[in-house]
Parts: C-alpha cells; structure tokens; sequence
C-alpha cells in the first residue's frame, strides 16, 4: 500500500519504491522537491519526496492504491524513550567503528595490490635518484615500502547518510473524502471540477502534470513526459463561468507560441465532459 | 464615418434583425477583412436568430471548404457551454461526416484589429516541431505549412 503523507494540503511521498511504483504502475508523474543528498545546493535535478497534485492522490486514494497518513509526532520523545534512544546511539556508533575497519583493510589491500603493480617502477625510479646522487644501489631498502603501516584517516571515511527513515515514524490516517487542515481539497467546488477532468484525461491514456507553467490547470501529454513534448495546455471551465474574450486569445496565443493545443475541458450533459480545441487560425 | 455606414452590405446585415449593432458591425468588419484583407474567394453573411448572431460563411480559395466564420467585439464573453452552442447551431455537416464541428472564431478588437482562432470539437493535436535541418530551408517550410493546413 503507498503512503502518501500530507501536510497542509501537500501530497508527499518519501519511500523511493512507491514513487516508482506511482510512475510505473499508475501512469502518475508528480514532481520531485527535495534536494538531493549528494548535490544539494542546486534544483536541475531534485530527489525525493516526491509530490503529488492533490488530483494524483486522490486518485491513488480512490483506486485503492493509496492511504493519505499525517505525521503525529509532534511532541519530543517522553520520559521512559530516552534509554532506548541511548541504545540506537550505541548502535549507531558501533556500525560506524565496524565500518571504518573495514575501509581501513579495504583501502590497506587495495594500496598494496596497487604498489605491487608499481613496484617495478618505484624501484626503476629509485635507482636512477640514488645513481644521480652519486649512491651505490641498495636493493634491501627498496623492499621496504610496502611495509609501512597504512592508516586510513577518519576525515577521508565515507558515511552513508540514509535517504529514507530508519525506523517508521508514528501516523495516522486521513479521511480523503473528508475536508480536515492536512488534507482540505475534500468538497471544494475548484478541486472536485479539476478531478473529475483529469480522471478523464487520465482515463483516456494521458500522462497529466500540473498546468501552471503554461497558465493551465494540466498539461497533457501523449506519452511519459521524459520521451515527450505535452500537446495540450488543459483548462478547467465550469460550466457557467464567463470566459473574457483577452484572457482566451492570450491563452490560445501561449499555446501557438509553444506549440500545444488549448484544451476547454468542462462537464457537459449527461454526465458527460466537453472538450474544445482551441488553436490559432493560420488565416494570414 | 458616415460612409460606411452607408455600405450595402452592412444595411443588409442590420436588417436581418438578429443581433444587436455591436455584433453586426463586427461582423461587418470581419466581412471586409475576409474579402479583402485575406482574399477570400467568397464570403455571404447568415443570421442566426436563435443564438443572436450574424455569421458568416465563405471559402478561401476556390476549391476548399465552406469555413463558418463567428465574429464578436471583444466585449462580449462566453462561456465554455456558449461557444459549444454556436459550434452545433452555426456549423455546416460536412460532406465527410467523421471531420469534428469547427468554427473560426473572429475577435474584433475596438481599433478594428481582428484576431481569429479555430475553435473545434474534441481532441486536435497541435503541429509538430519543426526538425532544426529543415528550419534552414525556406521552401521546406512553406511546404511543410501548405500540407499541414
């Protein structure tokens, strides 16, 4: 079952193996926000949590995929936590210990096997300084450097940071057919209108992603946004709202400078959703 | 101006009587603009009463369609459920049943400047990129655009 956290509205997931699975599985894109680990002070390329659009999880929610979970610890751990918070330190300093030993013999090996092919060479090299520094050669001398002891420093051990939570922190579930502070979207008019369009598109085979980029509610594309370019900008009209004449011609116009259709989508009779192409003439 | 006022042409739209002085003279404006701004091979003018508007209905060149053209000043707002009203009651059945319902939609500014997008029914995909080799080839291009149309 994947989790998706949510706080404050925001759809989030953390567990690399549910983002996979959301894009593999269920055709849902989302967007990565976090930074990353190992590059974090720059946005090209972003990594975990993942979020989703409040569409995306509700659709998880609804198909059964899915359980919206809110964090409940706020609270800082209680009297009788700390001895086993003492053990987890213990543990961790114990795994750390154990790992520099082994990078210590694992990089000790290596440099030998290392000096070893080499070891020609050095001696080579040797040689001609002591020739040049008027010595007689010394052959036991050379034997000795691969005595020295290696030792690996601590500032040079590598450290693995988890990306993903060692234990599983305390939640709860969240009611998604229900408006509460974590999860509001629930019964608004906007949100229902939005999904009921992107349950359609997505529906038909579309990939969908947010819009905003474009002054849309989605964008569409035919196939996985990596392989891709989108080839509508989706905007959701309720039935009844007036569309002002500027506002259609800016975003018909957006949509010809980009190359993608403007898509008028809103419910129609019967249930029914409406869906209008909206391009530029060509009339010169 | 007085003269224009005068045009035939408009007097006869205002007398089909189905839409207010706004919305004909717009129209006015886009008949002009098709006939003689774009050349358009013929260009007659349709009231439609039922949806308050004069329409028109005219061919680019000889030998294609008959295009149905909707102009409205820019004042004038629609909605979504609006514009699907006058694709059904304004547009021609074509002779190919399965080509969706498709209208122009002329929007005449009030300097008189008139913008047209295709409104059409259901799922268009839009162009597709131009390969950066042919870019460099003008006749390529204007090929490209002519069979794309």
């Amino acid at each position: 079952m994947i989790r998706i956290h949510v706080l404050e509205g925001a759809a989030l997931v953390w567990s690399a193996e549910d983002a996979r699975e959301i894009r593999e599985r269920f055709r849902l894109v989302g967007t990565l926000v976090g930074a990353l680990a190992r590059k974090p002070r720059q946005n090209a390329r972003l990594g975990l949590p993942l979020q989703l659009l409040p569409e995306e999880a509700r659709l998880l929610a609804e198909l059964g995929a899915a359980v919206l979970v809110r964090g409940t610890e706020t609270q800082p751990p209680a009297e009788g936590e700390e001895p086993t918070q003492a053990a987890e330190v213990e543990a961790y300093q114990r795994e750390l210990e154990e790992s520099y030993q082994e990078q210590q013999r694992l990089a000790g090996a290596e440099r030998g096997a290392l000096l070893a092919q080499l070891a020609e060479r050095i001696a080579q090299g040797r040689a001609r300084r002591r020739e040049q520094r008027g010595e007689t050669p010394d052959t036991v001398e050379d034997s000795g450097l691969l005595d020295s002891p290696f030792v690996l420093p601590r500032s040079s051990m590598m450290v693995q940071l988890p990306t993903a939570r060692q234990r599983p922190g305390r939640v709860e579930q969240v009611d998604w057919t229900s408006p509460s502070p974590d999860w509001p979207h629930a019964g608004r008019p906007a949100h229902e209108a939005r999904y009921r369009v992107f349950r359609e598109l997505w529906g038909r085979g579309y990939y969908l992603s947010g819009g905003s980029k474009f002054g849309g509610d989605f964008l569409v594309y035919p196939g996985d946004p990596l392989r891709f370019h989108a080839h509508y900008i989706a905007l959701c009209c309720p039935p009844g709202a007036p569309l002002p004449l500027r506002a259609l011609v800016a975003a018909a116009r957006l949509g010809t400078g980009v190359k993608k259709t403007l898509l008028l989508c809103s419910p129609g009779t019967g249930g029914a959703l409406a869906f209008t192409s909206l391009q530029w003439s060509g009339l010169q | 101006a007085r003269w224009l006022g005068m045009h035939p042409y408009l007097t006869e739209m205002m007398s089909l009587d189905v839409a207010d002085s706004t919305q004909v003279y717009a129209a006015f404006l886009v008949y002009l603009d098709l006939l003689e701004g774009k050349n358009w091979h013929h260009v007659t003018c349709v009231g439609l009463a039922e949806l308050q508007l004069v329409c028109l209905r005219g061919r680019e060149r000889e030998a294609e369609n008959l295009q149905v053209v909707v102009p409205t000043p820019v004042h004038m707002s629609f909605t979504h459920q609006r514009l699907r009203e006058i694709m059904q009651k304004a547009c021609i059945p074509q002779d190919e049943t399965d080509s969706p319902l498709s209208v122009i939609l002329a929007i005449v500014e009030s300097d008189s400047t008139v913008v047209y997008y295709k409104l059409t029914d259901g799922f268009i995909m839009p162009d597709p990129p131009d390969d950066t080799e042919d870019m460099d080839n003008k006749q390529w291009r204007k090929k490209r655009r002519k069979l794309l149309r």
